[in-house]
């Protein structure tokens, strides 16, 4: 086995949790979720010899696996209902999947990769290609666009 | 960090947490990240159910003996495969039985599916099948108590799948020669459909086999002579059918 193989293979099974948890917030179904991060290790596994390595590995994964998860969210389900299953989200978090729902695209990526894979500035940063002071402007504003989506609703309540 | 975001940080990680988890399956991951053609074979083989109720060797695709690292085991040598039948077996794909040597000195009896009515010698095994390891096999196990050998090739129909790309079941089986056969028929309540017959050998296949309602069953394979009557006849298992 080669060396790069070995590597996406120890990535995949330490973070296999973090990488299909944020599949499912961006797809919104834990079944596309589990799709795209298997599609996306194994175009990692197809196209390994491409990686330069100017970034870490699990950045240029985390790549992947956003784009593949971007693309299964485009991707009409062919059966309806199949994500039934779900277990219900505690009672002091029903109302904050709205207000992370609604914020933009970046915001929302920054905050699935920050809480979701639990990755640090820097990791966020080359995952979405972008400065650090970015990473940190975005989440702040995500965190005031949620407090004041989660305080609005605490008024109309 | 804000005191509220520290609180709300907490939250967002609880939201997190919320969701279910699923198994990783690195296999499944190095199966897909092969190369394309690779990779479409063994998403065709893997979910195939060939019953070999004529053959006591175990029936595995070429994609699925790969992927479970058995690679030593005997495989059809392609070139020399000899067509036993052929035929549509609906969705736009032709399925054909075939005869060849193994790589280890045996005998083979195998499937292959494609698009072509044009049934040229195989360049690649992607259905069931089996092969001894030595010596000849006895290809028509066929006796007077058991004149007909029906088997079934399944290919489960991927939920997220392309329909395209989707082989319908195909049912394949010798008849006994001493019956004289003229025609085999798959017969259901409420319809039938006619197999290819050639020789001994019958094959066809049609999506009606695939997870039929109840009210279809049973589903029979029949074998009549020239005159139309039947000669016998074999219950295809609704288990089976119902990939149970």
């Amino acid at each position: 086995m080669d060396r790069r193989l070995h590597e996406l293979e120890e990535l995949y099974r330490a973070r296999h949790a973090h990488f299909v948890r944020v599949a499912r917030a961006i797809t919104g179904d834990p079944e596309r979720a589990h799709e795209a991060v298997q599609d996306a290790f194994a175009d990692a596994i197809r196209s390994r010899r491409a990686f330069r390595g100017d970034a870490p590995l699990e950045a240029w994964v985390w790549r992947a696996v956003i784009n593949a998860a971007r693309k299964a969210t485009r991707r009409p389900l062919v059966e309806v209902g199949a994500a039934q299953d779900e277990l219900a989200p505690p009672p002091a978090v029903r109302e904050l999947a709205p207000a992370v729902a609604a914020l933009p695209e970046r915001q929302r990526l920054v905050v699935f990769l920050r809480y979701y894979a639990d990755l640090d500035y820097r990791a966020i940063a080359d995952a979405l290609d972008v400065e650090v002071g970015t990473v940190s402007a975005t989440l702040a504003a995500a965190h005031r666009a949620v407090r004041q989506r989660l305080e609005e609703v605490q008024a109309d309540a | 960090m804000h005191e509220a975001e520290v609180v709300l940080a907490a939250e967002l990680e609880q939201l997190a947490a919320a969701g279910p988890s699923t198994t990783p399956d690195w296999a499944d991951v190095v199966r897909r990240g092969r190369p394309p053609r690779t990779r479409r074979h063994a998403v065709i083989a893997l979910p195939l159910v060939f019953l070999a109720i004529a053959l006591p060797a175990v029936a595995l695709s070429a994609g699925l003996r790969s992927a479970l690292g058995l690679g030593s085991r005997p495989i059809p040598v392609l070139s020399r495969s000899h067509l036993l039948v052929g035929a549509p077996v609906g969705n736009g794909f032709y399925a054909q039985a075939w005869r060849a040597p193994s790589t280890t000195g045996g005998t083979c009896l195998f499937l292959t599916h494609n698009r072509s009515r044009h049934r040229l010698r195989p360049v690649l095994w992607n259905g069931g099948g089996s092969c001894s390891e030595h010596g000849g096999m006895q290809l028509n196990v066929t006796t007077a108590q058991l004149p007909l050998t029906p088997g079934i090739s399944i290919g489960r129909r991927a939920k997220h799948g392309i329909l395209r790309n989707w082989v319908p079941p195909i049912v394949f089986g010798a008849v006994y020669p001493k019956l004289h056969a003229t025609r085999v028929v798959i017969e259901w309540n409420g319809g039938e459909h006619e197999l290819a017959l050639r020789g001994d050998w019958f094959l066809g296949g049609t999506p009606a086999l695939y997870m039929p309602s109840p009210d279809k069953l049973p589903f029979n394979v029949v074998a009549y002579d020239a005159a139309g009557h039947m000669l016998a006849h074999k219950r295809l298992d609704p288990k089976i059918l119902a990939l149970r």
